[in-house]
């Protein structure tokens, strides 16, 4: 396993709030999905896993070393994250900042080698973001724009990558097509951790599912047994409908009227 | 179109910024109300100067230019790097209130009688000046320390909040010191860059070195830091360590400077935009480019500032507000 998490906790100094013990591993090939209501804990979790935040109790261990003993730097090699929101000081060109990736395998001053400039080609590449290299961030849309910072996490090379919401904000379109590169980088062997409230996207595309409630994982597994109607009105508290996707055999969610309101929305 | 940086463009754009800086230098010490010229100066180095000329080029010039280049650099180094840090495009070296703590310093060194000694190269003025600052920084720490790392939004509140206090306690001094003692406290307000011999300049220096040396080192780590402190900690940042230094640095470098020159505005704020907008934002290279320019800039306005009303002298802090505003204005509308 690359990384494994061990009856992890994890709390806010302000609030009475939370998070575990949760234990999970994330394998090579793994397309991982954290999903669960607002507040369940998901980013959190994955703060945690990726060493943004310590845990309080419990241990993170990366390729079977402690994370609490890895520099941020020697974290860097193996794990790239994403977070939820980036908001750039400066308007930096899509290739700098896929350029900024390759910190952790530069030297003092960080001058890029030949080698370094062809992991960033390849990066612009594999995310489909090389056609518009020289443009600035602030003249990218939003699907581009998380597009390009895939492109410079992937530029890490990274064994192990993690997202916090990556597609929150795009079209439908640009989801599909960001789940389908995550679902691509596990194929090539990365393992990927993905939050999203998008749970059709994670039923379709991610090979394993964490469901999470308050702060506590409420089940893992394949989308089938997850996605589930009894499971998720109870953890949605209801406004949810199962179906099966026509075309894949995967469940998929509706949204659906909580059944007090049935009536009174056909009379409107 | 985005080039990668590598030594070559580095020392290619470090050319651009030396040889204007390289012109000011050696201008400016012929310029001033005893005009020595440059075939003079040239002459005076090869032969020798006369009693006077030498006193006035190796006393007075060349250590004022020196401190001049040391005190622009520095403020707009320690700018730049405050506007990433902070994340906010109007931090200067001034906006967490250690030059407040630095004035306060000197003007109750001012007040204070019998309080005009030197210990080693440092006058009781900048020592006080200099433990005023060393107490903000410290305050400043205690305040915005948290278990990880530091909190940016209380820094700069705490530091913008401090900085009042401080021109409030300035205030205060001011009222209870005698009519005559004002001049003086005036005159280390507007900031200068008035110093005779080198000795001021080995003092700054012991403080300068480290703090600047700090911010220089963390250069490639500024770029990461502007996308935001999650996505840098991503990146392999040691965010924490980074705020750490850069404060402790920007810090040093700036109590040293102020405590010198007094406060001096505008080239903290105007050097490191206008860089940027020249050179790309790329900050190992912004950073020793604003050094030279923010250098070449205040040797300039001070050249200016000690010719235009000579026999006379004006503040430089005057003439770098005058000037460096409207420009700044212009860039602003230049970029809208």
């Amino acid at each position: 396993m690359l990384l494994q998490l061990d009856q992890v906790t994890g709390s806010y100094a302000s609030t009475s709030w939370r998070l575990g013990p949760v234990s999970f591993e994330l394998g090579a090939g793994e397309l991982l999905g954290i999903i669960g209501p607002n507040g369940a804990g998901k980013s959190t979790l994955l703060q945690i896993a990726a060493g943004i935040r310590r845990p309080d109790t419990g241990q993170v261990r990366l390729l079977d070393q402690p994370l609490s003993r890895l520099s941020r730097r020697a974290i860097a090699r193996h794990l790239g994250y994403l977070p939820q929101q980036v908001a750039s000081l400066f308007d930096y060109r899509v290739e700098q900042v896929v350029a900024l990736g390759r910190y952790v395998h530069l030297r003092a001053l960080g001058f890029m080698q030949p080698r370094d400039q062809k992991v960033v080609e390849s990066c612009l590449a594999r995310t489909e973001t090389a056609a518009y290299r020289n443009r600035l961030l602030s003249e990218l849309s939003g699907g581009e724009r998380q597009r390009v910072l895939l492109a410079s996490v992937l530029a890490q090379e990274p064994q192990i990558l993690m997202l916090d919401e990556p597609t929150t904000g795009l079209d439908l379109h640009h989801q599909v097509r960001f789940f389908d590169l995550l679902a691509e980088q596990a194929r090539r062997g990365l393992a990927v951790a993905v939050v999203t409230h998008d749970l059709n996207l994670a039923g379709l595309f991610c090979t394993r599912l964490l469901l999470l409630q308050d702060g506590l994982v409420v089940g893992q597994g394949q989308s089938h047994d997850l996605l589930e109607q009894d499971l998720l009105d109870r953890v949605y508290r209801g406004g949810v409908c199962v179906i099966r996707h026509p075309r894949f055999d995967r469940p998929q969610v509706l949204p659906c009227r909580p059944a007090a309101s049935d009536g009174k929305q056909d009379e409107l | 179109m985005y080039r990668p940086v590598t030594r070559r463009t580095l020392i290619i754009r470090l050319l651009w910024y030396l040889l204007p800086a390289g012109l000011v230098l050696l201008a400016a010490p012929c310029v001033g109300a005893h005009p020595l010229g440059f075939a003079r100066m040239v002459r005076g180095l090869a032969q020798g100067f006369t009693g006077v000329e030498s006193d006035i080029f190796f006393y007075q010039r060349i250590p004022r230019v020196l401190l001049g280049f040391l005190v622009g650099g520095t403020l707009a180094l320690v700018g730049a790097v405050f506007q990433v840090v902070l994340r906010n495009p109007l931090a200067t070296p001034y906006t967490l209130g250690v030059t407040g703590g630095g004035a306060l310093g000197a003007v109750l060194a001012i007040m204070v009688p019998g309080c005009s000694w030197h210990a080693g190269p440092f006058s009781t003025v900048q020592l006080f000046s200099l433990a005023g600052s060393g107490a903000v920084l410290g305050l400043l720490y205690l305040l915005a320390r948290r278990p990880r790392g530091i909190s940016m939004n209380t820094l700069l509140l705490a530091g913008v909040t401090v900085g009042i206090l401080c021109g409030a306690l300035i205030m205060l001094v001011r009222y209870l010191a005698s009519p005559h003692l004002l001049i003086a406290m005036d005159h280390w307000l507007m900031g200068g860059l008035d110093v005779v011999g080198y000795r001021g300049l080995a003092g700054l220096f012991a403080l300068w070195l480290p703090g600047v040396g700090f911010l220089l080192l963390l250069a490639p780590a500024y770029n990461h830091l502007a996308l935001g402190e999650q996505l840098a900690a991503g990146y392999g940042i040691d965010v924490a360590g980074v705020q750490r230094l850069s404060l402790l640095g920007g810090g040093l470098a700036t109590a040293a400077v102020v405590s010198l020159a007094g406060p001096i505005g505008f080239v903290g704020l105007l050097v490191p935009h206008a860089v940027r907008r020249l050179s790309g934002l790329d900050h190992r290279i912004v950073l020793p480019c604003c050094f030279l320019a923010g250098g070449a800039l205040l040797v300039a306005c001070d050249t200016l500032a000690r010719t235009i009303l000579a026999p006379t002298e004006m503040p430089v802090g005057i003439l770098t507000a005058v000037v460096g505003g409207p420009f700044f204005i212009y860039l602003l509308c230049r970029q809208s």
